[in-house]
C-alpha cells in the first residue's frame, strides 16, 4: 500500500511540476506534501519491513530441497550433453507420466543413471561453469 | 476577560483569537482555504524557520537588520524550529500555490513571538514587523522553494537513506546465511532452473544499493536554492550578497552543502529537482514492492502456499479464521500485514 501511495504522489509531484507558468510554479504546496509524504511513508515503512520482517526470516530448507528435487527444469543441465530437443522430451514425458526426471531418461534410454546423477546436482547449476 | 486581539494587514484589521501567534494573513486564509484536512507538514514549517532564521542573520551582516531585532528573530525562529510553537501553523495545503500564505504563517508567527520576547504586544507589529523585518530581502516566491529544498533534502538524507541502508544491511545478512540454499528458480512464476536463495537475496541488496545511489545523484538538484530570486527571479528589494550569503548560511546552520541556485528564473518557476528527487522515490517503491512481493510468496502457506520461508508471526491474522498466524514454527501467513507496508 506504502508503494502505491508513492507511485501515487509521484503522479501528482509530475503534474504539479509541470505547471509553471512564466515567472512562477504555482503548485508549490502540493509538491512538497506529496513528496514528504512519501519519505515519511517510505522510511517508516523500511523500519517496520525490517525490524518485524526480514531480520526474523528463516529458511524452510526442506520444503525448499523438496521443490528442488521435484522440478522437471534440472533437465536443463543434460542441454550440452544432449541436446535441447532430447531434454524437452524427457521433461514432457516426465510430465505426462507423472514419474521423475531419471525414470524419464532411462526410459528413453538417452543416459545410463550414474550418467544422469553425475549431470543433473543441482548445487553445481548456481554459477557458470 | 479579551478573548480576540485585532491583526491588521493590507486589506484592514481582522480578528484573532488572543492567545495564538498567527496575524491576520494566517487568520485570512483559515476563512478562504476551509478545504480538507492536509496541513503543512511539521518538518516543512521547520525548515522554513531556518530559513528565517539564516536570513536575520545574513540580513544582520549585510547593515539590514539591527543586532537586537535579528536577536528576537533567531530566538523566535529556533523555538519554531525545536517545534515549540507546534500548534501555531494550522494552514492547509490547499491555499495559494505559492505558499504565501504559510511563509506569511511563519512571519506572523515569528514577529509575535519575538515582539512577546522584546517586551512589546502582539499584532503591535513593534518591535518586530512580519514583512519588513522577518521577511526582509525575501518573498514568498523565492522562500516557499527554498524551504521545499531543505526539508526534502533532509528527509531523503536523515529519514529515507538511513531506512534503506538498515534494510539493505538486514538483508545482506539474510543473503550470507542463506549462500549454500540451493532453490529452484522461478520465471514467469513456473518452475526454473536452480540458484540459492542467497543469489536471490543478493538481487535485493543490489536493488536497494543501487537506489541509494538513484537518491545520491538527486540531491546535487536539490542544493541548490532559490532563494536572493525574490519574486521573479531578479532579486528586486535585496541585497546583491543575500543569496549566497544565506545558502552559505543555511549550510552551517544544517551540515547540508546547500548552494545558491544558478538561474533564479527557473528556481522560482520550475521544481524539476523535486520531480526528479520523487522519481528516485518512486524507483525505491517499485524495489520494495518487489522484494516484499517475493518475500509475502515464498512465505506463502503454512500448508498450501510455497513455504519456503517462514515469516515472523507477529499478530493474530484473521478476525474469523482461528489460530491464523498464531504458531512461531511454522509458516505464518499474516505476511500481508507487513508487506503492505513495505
Amino acid at each position: 500500500m506504502v508503494c502505491i501511495q508513492v507511485m501515487g504522489n509521484d503522479a501528482a509531484i509530475g503534474f504539479a511540476g509541470s505547471q509553471g507558468n512564466f515567472e512562477l510554479n504555482v503548485y508549490k504546496p502540493v509538491i512538497i506534501y506529496n513528496f514528504l509524504h512519501s519519505t515519511d511513508l517510505l522510511a517508516d515503512a523500511m523500519h517496520m519491513f525490517t525490524a518485524h520482517c526480514v531480520r526474523e526470516l528463516i529458511a524452510d530448507e526442506k520444503q525448499i530441497r523438496a521443490h528442488v528435487d521435484n522440478s522437471l527444469m534440472l533437465v536443463t543441465a543434460l542441454a550440452p550433453k544432449i541436446g535441447y530437443d532430447k531434454c524437452a522430451e524427457i521433461a514432457h514425458k516426465a510430465w505426462h507420466d507423472g514419474t521423475n526426471l531419471l525414470e524419464a531418461t532411462l526410459a528413453l534410454g538417452y543416459l545410463t543413471e550414474k550418467e544422469f546423477k553425475e549431470l543433473v546436482r543441482p548445487e553445481t547449476m548456481t554459477s557458470p561453469r | 476577560m479579551t478573548t480576540t486581539r485585532k491583526e491588521s494587514d493590507s486589506m484592514g484589521s481582522i480578528d484573532v483569537a488572543a492567545d495564538v501567534y498567527w496575524g491576520a494573513q494566517t487568520q485570512r486564509s483559515l476563512h478562504h482555504f476551509a478545504i480538507g484536512d492536509d496541513m503543512m507538514p511539521p518538518e516543512f514549517i521547520r525548515a522554513f524557520a531556518i530559513l528565517k532564521k539564516a536570513s536575520a542573520m545574513v540580513n544582520h551582516d549585510l547593515g539590514l537588520l539591527p543586532a537586537d531585532k535579528m536577536q528576537w528573530i533567531v530566538a523566535a525562529s529556533d523555538e519554531v524550529i525545536m517545534g515549540k510553537l507546534g500548534d501555531q501553523f494550522p494552514l492547509r495545503i490547499w491555499q495559494t500555490g505559492s505558499g504565501t500564505q504559510t511563509n506569511m504563517n511563519v512571519n506572523e508567527v515569528i514577529s509575535n513571538r519575538a515582539i512577546e520576547l522584546a517586551g512589546g504586544k502582539k499584532g503591535s507589529k513593534n518591535p518586530v514587523h512580519p514583512n519588513d523585518d522577518v521577511n526582509r530581502s525575501q518573498s514568498s516566491n523565492d522562500t516557499f522553494p527554498t524551504a521545499m529544498h531543505i526539508a526534502a533534502t533532509e528527509a531523503l538524507i536523515q529519514r529515507v537513506m538511513s531506512a534503506i541502508k538498515e534494510l539493505r544491511d538486514a538483508l545482506h545478512k539474510k543473503q550470507m546465511e542463506f549462500n549454500t540454499i540451493v532453490k529452484i528458480g522461478r520465471t514467469h512464476l513456473q518452475d526454473a532452473v536452480p540458484l540459492t536463495l542467497g543469489q536471490e537475496f543478493s538481487g535485493y541488496v543490489a536493488q536497494l544499493n543501487a537506489a541509494i545511489k538513484n537518491i545520491e545523484a538527486v540531491l546535487p538538484g536539490l542544493y541548490e536554492l532559490a532563494i536572493g530570486g525574490t519574486a521573479v527571479g531578479t532579486g528586486i528589494n535585496t541585497h546583491p550578497k543575500f543569496a549566497h550569503d544565506v545558502a552559505k548560511k543555511l549550510s552551517e546552520l544544517t551540515g547540508l552543502p546547500f548552494v545558491s541556485a544558478p538561474n533564479k528564473f527557473a528556481a522560482l518557476a520550475a521544481h524539476d529537482a523535486i520531480v526528479f528527487a520523487s522519481g528516485a522515490l518512486k524507483t525505491l517503491a517499485c524495489a520494495l514492492m518487489k522484494i516484499a512481493n517475493d518475500i509475502r510468496w515464498l512465505g506463502s502457506g503454512p500448508r498450501c502456499g510455497l513455504g519456503e520461508l517462514i515469516l515472523p508471526a507477529n499478530e493474530p491474522g484473521s478476525s474469523i479464521m482461528p489460530g491464523k498466524s498464531q504458531s512461531h514454527t511454522i509458516r505464518s501467513d499474516d505476511y500481508g500485514m507487513h508487506t503492505s507496508h513495505g
